[in-house]
């Protein structure tokens, strides 16, 4: 991957830590997630995560489960993963999109034609959380020939040997996974969050971000003394969820869980 | 396919080191998140290393031998072979076991793995509840705690297992996402493993899930293949000529199809379960309409629609209702090593009564699909050929369940 992409350039062009608020394609609706990636980047969030729906998915916790549900009982299909970024780019968005799919969709599809119309689609990195370096296959050199960064993940439980594999693979960033288990907002930080960074940050100059159980704004602050970004997914979700639920316009929705990026993004940044 | 990673030989096929039947392009592999890598890392090596130790091997014999009543028999069904007028039926009598089906040769297995490897807790996923029961049988037996990821329409259909489990000690917990059946249950256990890792082995229950998975429980069931071939030999003088076990995940086909996979004269059919017709959209014939796919870990064959979610599946047998398959059926499909079929929900209730009408023997009904297909080839065959069907579970927890379909007594 080039030092041109447009993640490298947007963690090489930050004095701070990253933002990255994720939100799942198609919960409520399309149109909500394009407001709210819009809505996101104008309330200070550097990167944008969005997940595709799936009917199986085991890496994530009950709340983004619950909107994946939510999206497939609305009709969601996968080409709407990338319609969306299609839309937000002819709209002039030009933040990063990292696109979080399981790799029973990519591989549906074939990996090589899911990443190139990714790519044509206006996105700029892909996480495929069930794809364990080991297992990627030519998913790394697809997304390379796509101009794609692929990020892997990174555990608590990862050993040693499998932390270098990953650091010498990972492109754009790593994921750090903050605690051993599945995603969705925490109250405290895990303790061997700060030595597992340091660690991986000794390893690679790639930017390590954290993501899973971080919801507060104090939580953000907190990780973003240590890592080279934030990931918060399962509150914002939640949030937009029940706004959806209790009868709220997309606007008012929208303008709600920007405020709550807002808040988490100033407290990445430090301000 | 890349047919120099496997090797077919008397031992039958094995996975290469990545865990895939037929290579890199055929099916198996971990399709897992980077949480659980270590715990199958550890998993293969603690596996490794008790496969070659005679002292484990002596605990499971043992264990198999005075706790589950192994070897159990191999019974000549001579009003049903009469009936057909073909093959010499026999029945593999895995409804004898304790716990009343196959599974509890794999998790006694794989609790003397939990053992070694110093965990003190079991996760399991179960469908009709037999994997349940056995898990948290072996649990209850090693002393280590347990928890049972149910479907909620599967604790509704199989309330009785329920309560055994209880019963033993576990915990159940009903799985209300999803189609709310055994691939739910899956996705919870899975889940629980993910925040649990470290202190917990989760004890799947089929020939399905990340390497070493399949070949690994595909091992500890492969006891009723190698008691068949010698019961038949002594019985017999000779092999079978046919083998019929029901697919799922394949567990109990997979295990007495292993032992046979060298010996080509050995015809060898997975049965599965066609619900309300294969040209239906209420079915698990997941090899008959399937296709290549990732789920749960694997790469195998999968109902899945055109974007790769997974398709609902539907069969009267919980323990068939699955939307996937093991990766070795996969490959022993697309090599064409075995044969597999489908039969109805209704065919399997007729052979559910047939099996206790002409032997005095109610089946799972799991197990009666299997029986189903053998009312059609047995016919087929000459009076000195062999047909082993395997029995894989009795039928009491489906009686309930049964005689409401049937609309029978009560």
């Amino acid at each position: 991957m080039s030092s041109e992409s447009r993640i490298a350039s947007t963690f090489a062009a930050l004095k701070t830590a990253a933002f990255m608020p994720f939100f799942t394609i198609g919960d409520p609706d399309v149109e909500t997630t394009a407001a709210l990636v819009k809505e996101a980047a104008r309330r200070g969030a550097d990167l944008i995560e969005l997940g595709v729906p799936f009917s199986d998915p085991i890496a994530d916790g009950p709340t983004i489960q619950a909107s994946y549900y939510r999206a497939l009982d609305r009709g969601f299909k996968v080409a709407q993963v990338f319609d969306l970024a299609k839309k937000l780019r002819a709209n002039g968005v030009t933040i990063p999109l990292v696109c979080m799919v399981s790799h029973s969709l990519v591989f549906k599809r074939g990996t090589g034609s899911f990443f190139r119309s990714a790519r044509e689609a206006g996105y700029d990195g892909m996480i495929v959380p069930d794809l364990p370096a080991g297992y990627e296959g030519d998913a790394t050199v697809q997304a390379r020939a796509h101009g794609l960064e692929h990020i892997f993940l990174c555990a608590p439980t990862t050993t040693p040997e499998r932390r270098a594999q990953i650091c010498s693979k990972s492109g754009g960033f790593i994921y750090y996974i903050s605690v051993a288990g599945i995603t969705g907002a925490r109250d405290a930080l895990p303790p061997d969050l700060e030595a597992n960074v340091k660690d991986l940050k000794s390893r690679t100059k790639t930017p390590v971000c954290v993501g899973f159980g971080i919801g507060q704004p104090a939580q953000a602050a907190a990780v973003s003394k240590l890592a080279d970004g934030v990931i918060v997914g399962s509150a914002l979700v939640k949030l937009a969820a029940e706004l959806h639920a209790a009868g709220k316009s997309r606007e008012a929705v929208v303008a709600e869980v920007g405020a709550q990026i807002e808040a988490l993004a100033r407290a990445t940044h430090g301000k | 396919m890349a047919q120099e990673t496997s090797t077919l030989d008397a031992a039958g096929v094995q996975p290469d080191a990545r865990g895939y039947f037929g290579g890199a392009d055929g099916f198996g592999g971990r399709y897992i998140p980077e949480t659980l890598m270590p715990a199958c890392e550890e998993l293969e090596r603690a596996y490794a290393a008790a496969r070659n130790d005679p002292a484990f091997q002596r605990e499971l014999d043992e264990l198999l031998r005075e706790y589950v009543g192994r070897p159990n028999p191999l019974t000549l069904a001579a009003r049903m072979t009469a009936e057909l007028g073909g093959a010499r039926v026999y029945l593999k009598r895995e409804d004898l076991n304790h716990t009343g089906a196959h599974k509890i040769n794999n998790t006694l297995g794989q609790a003397l793995l939990t053992k070694r490897m110093g965990k003190r807790r079991v996760i399991a996923e179960t469908g009709a509840g037999q994997h349940g029961v056995a898990t948290a049988t072996a649990a209850a037996l090693f002393g280590l705690e347990c928890c049972v990821y149910m479907g909620a329409e599967d604790v509704r259909r199989q309330a009785l297992n329920v309560f055994r489990m209880e019963l033993l000690g576990a915990k159940v917990v009903p799985v209300t996402t999803g189609q709310r059946t055994l691939k739910d249950a899956c996705n919870e256990a899975m889940r629980d493993w993910m925040s649990s890792v470290r202190e917990t082995h989760y004890i799947i229950g089929s020939v399905m899930g990340p390497h070493p998975f399949p070949m690994l429980v595909r091992d500890f069931q492969a006891v009723i293949g190698r008691e068949v071939k010698e019961q038949c030999q002594q019985k017999e003088g000779r092999l079978p000529d046919a083998v019929v076990a029901c697919v799922g995940g394949g567990s109990n086909a997979m295990g007495i199809f292993h032992p046979f996979l060298g010996d080509a004269s050995v015809r060898l059919v997975g049965v599965e379960a066609a619900g309300e017709g294969v040209s239906t959209d209420r079915h698990a014939a997941t090899l008959a309409k399937g296709g290549p796919g990732v789920l749960h870990g694997m790469k195998t064959v999968v109902l899945q629609d055109a974007d790769g979610q997974t398709a609902n599946v539907h069969s009267v047998s919980a323990g068939l209702d699955y939307p996937g398959v093991g990766p070795e059926h996969a490959y022993l499909h697309a090599t064409k090593r075995a044969d597999y079929v489908s039969v109805t929900d209704g065919e399997a209730l007729d052979a559910f009564k047939y099996l206790a009408r002409l032997e005095g023997i109610i089946p799972a009904l799991e197990s009666a699909h299997a029986i189903a297909y053998v009312r059609k080839l047995a016919p087929k065959m000459k009076r000195d050929e062999i047909l082993v069907v395997n029995v894989s579970g009795r039928g009491d927890k489906d009686c309930e369940e049964a005689r409401r379909l049937l609309g029978m007594g009560g």
